[in-house]
């Protein structure tokens, strides 16, 4: 048959068909890039790869296992009915001691070793696996029943139901990565800042500093007030990822330029190969991060995955019900393999066609707020949607991934918390009695009617607490970091201070009544703050709700805020922080 | 570079891989919730692959038992538990290759032969009803990819569904980096213009191809 469609060069054809980032050394990719931009035919041909991998990984997925396969259930059940534990092989590289040392004599034999030259030995296993014995009992005969049993019932509840419409209840994945989220490691953490001097500072909540640190590459921060469209420290610490500012966009908002990586204890910074981005999200193991191009009122709005240590980029394929999702913004990481997103609800999803074999692309046919929430798995592209939303929302995911705050603000005001694993909405009536008349309705041009938003949310460690401030469209608030761009709006002032969030007991506290929440320390005893600077730039006050007063610093102040019933305990960390960086964790040394 | 700041440590390993391997340790030392908190993780990636692989979801999830049970049993045997991905794919890989051995009954080859004349008894059983483009393209998808020979399909499954390098899957499949390279190629290539065709021939009988 003759080919339909023109075939890419040979020469290039594998190259071509290489999708991991990893397949090729740079200077090949490099050189493919410069083939493909000036080949119609290889252009062609990898634009349907692509299209290609979108629609096998959109495939219905086959229904999963409902539990651990029945044989080996029974082969468990027979294990501890008459023996204490498997043998596990000794390590290669090693002392050459398995665990057989220590539960008794190690009867591998030939069979064994044979076998473990095959990662596939099951035809030469017809008996359940070497094992050292104990005396049989019934309990742990029983208890393997019972697990079983409920793996059964678990798993047959899983498999209940597979999508979800527009309803406040979905079912869960039906196999999900247990969350590895890690506990706050230790060390020394610092703030860390862009100075008015352009470079990085770290500052201790006591008020010792490092020396300044390096420029960030890229990064306009001398004669641009907002050089950076986003900023995020990993968890562990280690490196921090930017977004340097390249303009200003379509109502304002910073236009994102390249991703950069700074490993901080190297000070090597890769940039990734993605030419713009928005919203940066490190994955719990620190190696990975999740960014959208999020341009407000655009349909083209993609998700990537950024390899932190060589830059490399990967596009997830969003599909819903066999067809690609439309992605409005990212939220953060459910898990290691999910990330929360902001996706146009599925009834607004539709198909069109495009020229050039590009007619698996989609768009959105509806205009305006018709957006929810959903989990995407950033290596299948499979997307479970969750929750509808009203839009425009300011929407926070949890740290350890469990729950979505759907925060107060202008278009809808009141808390809602949504649990990423079941989907079920709950609503917050107290926190949202708490702002009811927190609002200040302003008009202008950027927000029609309203202007109010929730800003800087910072959880605290360990805990479903929430430091939240409420904001609005004010001159006045051109001192904080990423809110100079209001600077000229006709509006009111909105500054609702800090508030402590508590959306396990639905409980709403405010403790300072002019700062806003950056981030709290890992010890969940001190919050980062930042503030119009004080009269004094030193020392240290308890207060009650009373706001560092307008002083005569040159920028954004930041404090350390250490609530301590009655009061908060503040301390004046610096005063000419352009734009908070996040926390790091620093090694003398 | 921010100063003073050192580490001394080597980069640590991704804490998902720490915990993962911390799993199969846990596993190869005979621990059945551990082994079962694998079979979780990799339940959903092993039966699509298998399906995707054997075209047959029932098949597919036979397979995948036969894998889960294979790989407890070899479980003392691994050595590399940084590697247990690859190893449970390559597990599961020859599981459907054991399977195509045994049988003839299933028609795993030659699958051109066996799409062009039911699309009817294999594929359609395991559709889920949906909009009928979304069915037909469904169909053309699996459809192309029963075009591809097993192996060019398991190394393309393999890059696209299990997200292996080409080393990996090289490794993963006891063959060269160099015939990965060129099955993969190939096998895309194979796809697209095999689903160009199909989706022609459905245009042509009026059954929901892509409008141009």
């Amino acid at each position: 048959m003759k080919p339909s469609q023109p075939l890419p060069c040979r020469e290039w054809a594998e190259r071509l068909a290489a999708a991991h980032p990893d397949d090729l050394a740079p200077a090949e990719r490099a050189a493919l890039e410069a083939h493909v931009a000036s080949c119609q035919a290889c252009l062609g041909a990898r634009a349907n790869y692509h299209l290609m991998d979108t629609l096998i990984r959109g495939l219905p997925a086959p229904a999963p296992l409902p539990a651990i396969p029945p044989r080996l259930a029974q082969l468990w059940a027979d294990e501890d009915g008459r023996v204490v534990t498997r043998v596990a092989a000794p390590q290669v590289a090693g002392n050459g001691r398995g665990a057989a040392d220590e539960t008794g004599p190690n009867h591998r034999g030939m069979e064994q070793r044979m076998s473990a030259m095959s990662p596939l030995p099951a035809e030469r296993h017809a008996t359940p696996p070497r094992a050292t014995r104990r005396p049989a009992g019934w309990i742990g005969a029983s208890a393997a029943v019972a697990v079983a049993l409920l793996f059964t019932l678990v798993f047959l509840s899983l498999a209940r139901g597979q999508h979800v419409g527009s309803g406040s209840v979905a079912t869960p994945p039906a196999a999900r990565t247990t969350p590895t989220l890690a506990a706050p490691l230790a060390g020394d953490w610092r703030a860390a800042y862009l100075g008015q001097d352009g470079r990085v500072h770290t500052v201790a909540p006591d008020g010792s500093r490092d020396l300044p640190g390096s420029r960030l590459p890229n990064a306009r921060f001398i004669t641009d007030p907002l050089p950076l469209a986003d900023t995020a420290a990993s968890p562990d610490g280690r490196s921090l990822a930017y977004i340097a500012g390249d303009g200003y966009g379509s109502g304002g908002a910073i236009s994102g330029g390249p991703v950069a990586i700074m490993n901080l204890v190297s000070g090597a910074t890769v940039t990734a190969s993605l030419a713009r981005g928005a919203n940066l999200f490190w994955a719990p193991d620190s190696m990975r991060l999740a960014v959208d191009t999020y341009v407000t009122g655009t349909t083209n709005n993609m998700l990537y995955i950024i390899d932190a240590s060589k830059g490399h980029t990967t596009a997830v394929s969003p599909t819903y019900n066999r067809q690609p999702a439309v992605i409005e913004r990212a939220i953060g990481w459910i898990d290691a393999d999910h990330v929360a997103v902001i996706v146009d609800r599925p009834a607004s999803l539709a198909r069109v066609a495009l020229p050039h074999g590009t007619q698996l692309l989609s768009a959105r046919l509806s205009g305006g707020p018709n957006l929810g929430v959903a989990s995407v798995d950033v290596g299948m592209g499979a997307v479970r949607y969750l929750a509808d939303l009203v839009a425009p929302p300011d929407v926070y995911l949890s740290p350890d991934g469990k729950d979505i705050l759907i925060a107060s603000s202008t278009w809808q005001a009141s808390a809602e918390v949504i649990n990423t694993a079941t989907g079920q909405v709950r609503a917050l009536p107290n926190i949202t009695a708490a702002f009811a008349d927190k609002f200040v309705h302003t008009d202008n041009a950027g927000f029609a009617q309203g202007g109010n938003w929730s800003m800087h949310v910072a959880w605290k460690p360990g805990t479903h607490v929430v430091a939240m401030s409420l904001a609005a469209a004010s001159a006045q608030l051109g001192h904080l970091p990423g809110a100079a761009w209001l600077d000229g709006l006709d509006a009111t002032s909105q500054p609702t201070g800090v508030w402590l969030l508590d959306l396990d007991a639905d409980s709403a506290t405010q403790i300072v009544s002019d700062a806003y929440p950056l981030a709290w320390l890992p010890d969940a005893q001190t919050l980062f703050a930042s503030a119009p600077p004080p009269s004094s730039t030193s020392g240290t006050a308890t207060s009650g709700t009373a706001p560092p007063t307008e002083g005569a610093g040159v920028g954004p102040a930041l404090y350390a805020l250490t609530p301590v019933a009655p009061g908060v305990k503040q301390k004046v960390l610096a005063t000419t922080m352009v734009v908070f960086l996040g926390l790091v964790r620093v090694q003398h040394g | 570079m921010l100063q003073p700041m050192r580490d001394p440590l080597a980069p640590p390993p991704p804490a998902d891989d720490v915990a993962l391997v911390a799993l199969v340790e846990r596993a190869r030392a005979g621990d059945h919730a551990a082994f079962t908190a694998l079979f979780e993780r990799f339940n959903t990636r092993i039966c699509i692959y298998l399906a995707r692989l054997v075209g047959n979801e029932d098949l597919g999830r036979d397979l995948a038992q036969d894998t889960f049970l294979a790989a407890w049993r070899a479980l003392p045997e691994m050595r590399d538990p940084p590697r247990f991905t690859a190893w449970l794919y390559r597990i599961a890989t020859n599981a459907a290759y054991s399977q195509r051995r045994r049988s003839r009954v299933i028609r795993w080859l030659p699958w051109i032969q066996h799409a062009e004349r039911s699309t009817e008894s294999a594929w359609s059983a395991s559709i889920v009803p949906g909009p009928e483009e979304g069915v037909g393209e469904a169909e053309r998808v699996r459809l192309a990819l029963a075009r591809l020979g097993p192996q060019r399909r398991a190394c393309l499954l393999l890059q696209v569904e299990g997200g292996f390098t080409q080393r990996e899957i090289a490794a993963l499949l006891g063959i060269s980096e160099k015939t990965v390279s060129v099955y993969v190629s190939r096998g895309r290539e194979a796809f697209r213009q095999a689903y160009r065709s199909l989706d022609n021939d459905a245009q042509a009988d009026g059954k929901g191809g892509h409008p141009r």
